[in-house]
């Protein structure tokens, strides 16, 4: 996890939160891509043998791996940035931005709601006049905690 | 601006739940590690049950104690609870506990599957104690008589106990690949910031390349004795000569998966060991970049060397000639490994600690079962050691060292850390001598037993085999109740105490690692920041 702080300009500062990842999407897609036709190899072989039973077990299991593989790699790519200048508070979300708001900096609420069962996360929310924004939802929860405790002294 | 105020408890570190939901719910991957680690725990000790009662009935010759299904029935169990019950899940144990430690991830990438992942183990354990129980009862069939191998047409024909294990088999499958599909995204995705493949700690290479192979080999398994269920309830002939089938392609399916799997048993212990020594011989692991061609190479040709299990099947000459000359080379590689770490060892300054006691008792004893394993690559002699009780010496020489006593190295290097208690290196050093001692008396004397002609699976043996299998059941005794010292030594690491020093974050003081970094034992949440790697 990260939450990097940015000397953005126009903003007094701005903080981007991204999940830590190791390995580029395309080196991600060549893994899967390495490991899916070792498996295609291994199903071929097998099934012209007649043991064309293990079609379904290997099918679902590549499945299952190329879903896991997305769905990590959905997950790491995401990114938000919050910016904060004298009068306002910008939050956008996703690489190019694709949901942005703003909020009066005056007015900002900086919350963390607790979660009806403990062992979930607690969410961190910012945003005023009832319209809140969520952010940081894929940090760790001290991360989640500390990222609140530094917005709020930044916007006091 | 406004803010609202966080209260005690909002504003606390999220801490460990309390209470049986927290092991069953459990997104934790030490906590998920701890359970793989008991539930291994326990398997050994019913496997190990198994195998006492298997000696016992050796003792002498004649039938004794048990009629010959329930013998057959026993050795069938003994392996598969070992294998899959016992050191399978022991690894995974420790790949939970210490991969995202080492690492410096916060979690598994995929919490919730991990969780899935651990909790099909007792469903599957719960089949496979049926496959044993239900024979016993009226209408329950025949026992499983076939070994772990569960050849055709034998297990066509046994009682229903065949169908619980099948679905065991099944269940055991699904649980594995799950694991190793979280390992590999895991280790791909989730590396701390700096930490590229080539500086990767070797327990998590091998790990990886451990997963690779579990992925590989474990749905053609799944589709064997799929086949197997349907030839045995839903006509079809697919093992079945007289249907058009072929019994012998069996065979070769669960082989493909039974090969790789000694590699993926004996890989973790592998990566135990290159942590193990270069911390009680205070110097970096010789040749990190070879170790890590070595275990690629090993992997690969270990994937296309199965059928030397079945030379006596009647292939041709040019397919035994490639699986002998393809299982012989597989030596190569293996003994960079143990050069490797032999290297490491050279002029170190070296204590003998008992994690490190097992990492010189798995090398000597390690490569004693692979010299055998060279002999039976041979064709002409495997025609006559074959289903010899010189193959079990082999395999257990290979496998407890290889695998069994890795694990022993790893639960012992590593147990400080987990609980934060200094383990009682007295009594450690004692159980890994009556261990070691107790495993030798046991398997060494079936080296001689083979060479004479003693077949395995079988309940009787001929008088002039008397004095041998004597010796191997007493060695039994003493190794099997060894281990109960083990339980013992983790029972009072974990409860702790005054006569146990605590252990600080870096429990040896010639460890490195990301590990060794975080306090012991480690806070419920750990690397929530991801460390910077040089």
């Amino acid at each position: 996890m990260a939450v990097l702080e940015l000397h953005s300009p126009g903003a007094e500062v701005a903080y981007l939160l991204q999940p830590n990842r190791s390995l580029k999407s395309g080196q991600i897609c060549l893994a899967g891509a390495v490991i899916g036709a070792a498996l295609l190899g291994v199903t071929i072989y097998f099934s012209m043998q007649g043991a064309w039973m293990i079609i379904p077990f290997t099918g679902l299991e590549a499945i299952v791996l190329v879903t896991a593989l997305y769905l990590q790699c959905k997950w790491s790519k995401q990114q938000q940035l919050v910016e904060i200048d004298d009068t306002r508070v910008y939050t956008s979300i996703g690489r190019n931005a694709d949901e942005r708001s703003s909020f009066p900096r005056g007015w900002l609420k900086v919350a963390l709601i607790k979660a009806p069962c403990d062992w979930h996360p607690k969410r961190l929310v910012i945003g005023s006049h009832g319209r809140f924004v969520e952010i940081g939802a894929f940090l760790e929860e001290s991360e989640r905690e500390r990222l609140a405790a530094t917005l709020r002294s930044t916007l006091q | 601006m406004s803010t609202t105020t966080m209260t005690h408890d909002e504003a606390h570190h999220h801490g460990a739940p309390t209470g049986w939901k927290r092991w069953l719910y459990s997104t934790n991957h030490k906590d998920i590690g701890t359970l793989y680690l008991l539930f291994a725990l326990v398997m050994l000790f019913l496997g190990g049950a198994s195998a006492m009662m298997i000696r016992a009935e050796l003792f002498m010759p004649g039938i004794q104690l048990i009629d010959p299904d329930l013998y057959n029935n026993l050795v069938t169990n003994h392996a598969l609870l070992m294998i899959f019950g016992a050191v399978m899940p022991a690894a995974a144990g420790l790949a939970n506990w210490m991969i995202p430690l080492m690492i410096g991830a916060p979690d598994m990438a995929l919490p919730r599957m991990n969780n899935l992942s651990f909790w099909i183990l007792p469903a599957a354990a719960t089949m496979l104690i049926l496959s044993f129980v239900v024979p016993f009862f009226p209408g329950g069939g025949t026992q499983i008589n076939t070994g772990w191998t569960i050849y055709p047409p034998l297990s066509v024909q046994v009682g229903m106990s065949m169908d619980f294990l099948i679905f065991a088999i099944h269940l055991l499958g699904v649980s594995s690949v799950l694991a190793s599909i979280n390992i590999i995204v895991t280790l791909l995705n989730m590396r701390a910031p700096g930490m590229t493949l080539m500086k990767m700690p070797m327990f998590c290479w091998t790990w990886l390349v451990t997963a690779f192979l579990l992925i590989l080999v474990v749905p053609v398994l799944a589709g064997g004795v799929t086949m197997l269920l349907f030839d045995r309830h839903f006509g079809t002939s697919f093992f079945d000569a007289a249907g058009g089938g072929d019994p012998v392609l069996f065979q070769h399916l669960f082989w493909f998966f039974g090969h790789p799997e000694v590699y993926i048993l004996l890989l973790p212990s592998i990566g135990v060991l290159s942590h193990v020594i270069p911390t009680f011989a205070r110097k970096p692991l010789f040749g990190y970049r070879s170790m890590v061609g070595a275990m690629l190479a090993v992997a690969t040709i270990g994937m296309v060397v199965w059928a030397h299990h079945q030379y006596t099947i009647g292939m041709s000459l040019g397919a035994v000639t490639y699986f002998m000359v393809g299982t012989i080379l597989i030596s190569i590689p293996v003994g960079l490994m143990v050069f490797n770490f032999i290297a490491t060892m050279w002029r170190g300054a070296m204590t003998f600690e008992t994690p490190m006691l097992f990492a010189v008792g798995i090398i000597l004893m390690f490569t004693f079962g692979g010299l055998s394993g060279v002999m039976l690559a041979v064709v002409p002699a495997d025609m006559q050691y074959h289903d010899s009780m010189f193959v079990v010496a082999h395999f257990h020489y290979v496998l407890m060292p290889g695998a069994v006593f890795g694990l022993f190295a790893g639960v012992f290097y590593w147990l400080p850390k987990w609980t934060g208690n200094m383990y009682d290196e007295r009594l450690g050093k004692l159980f890994f001598w009556i261990n070691v001692i107790g495993f030798n008396i046991t398997f060494f004397p079936q080296h001689f037993l083979g060479l004479a002609g003693m077949p395995r699976r079988i309940i009787d043996y001929n008088v002039m085999f008397t004095e041998f299998n004597v010796l191997s059941s007493i060695g039994a005794m003493i190794f099997g109740l060894s281990h109960l010292l083990f339980l013992y030594i983790v029972i009072q690491t974990i409860r702790g105490g005054k006569s146990l020093k605590r252990s600080g974050a870096k429990s040896w003081e010639g460890a490195k690692g990301l590990e060794w970094e975080v306090d012991s034992p480690p806070a419920f949440h750990t690397w929530e920041t991801a460390p910077q790697i040089k």
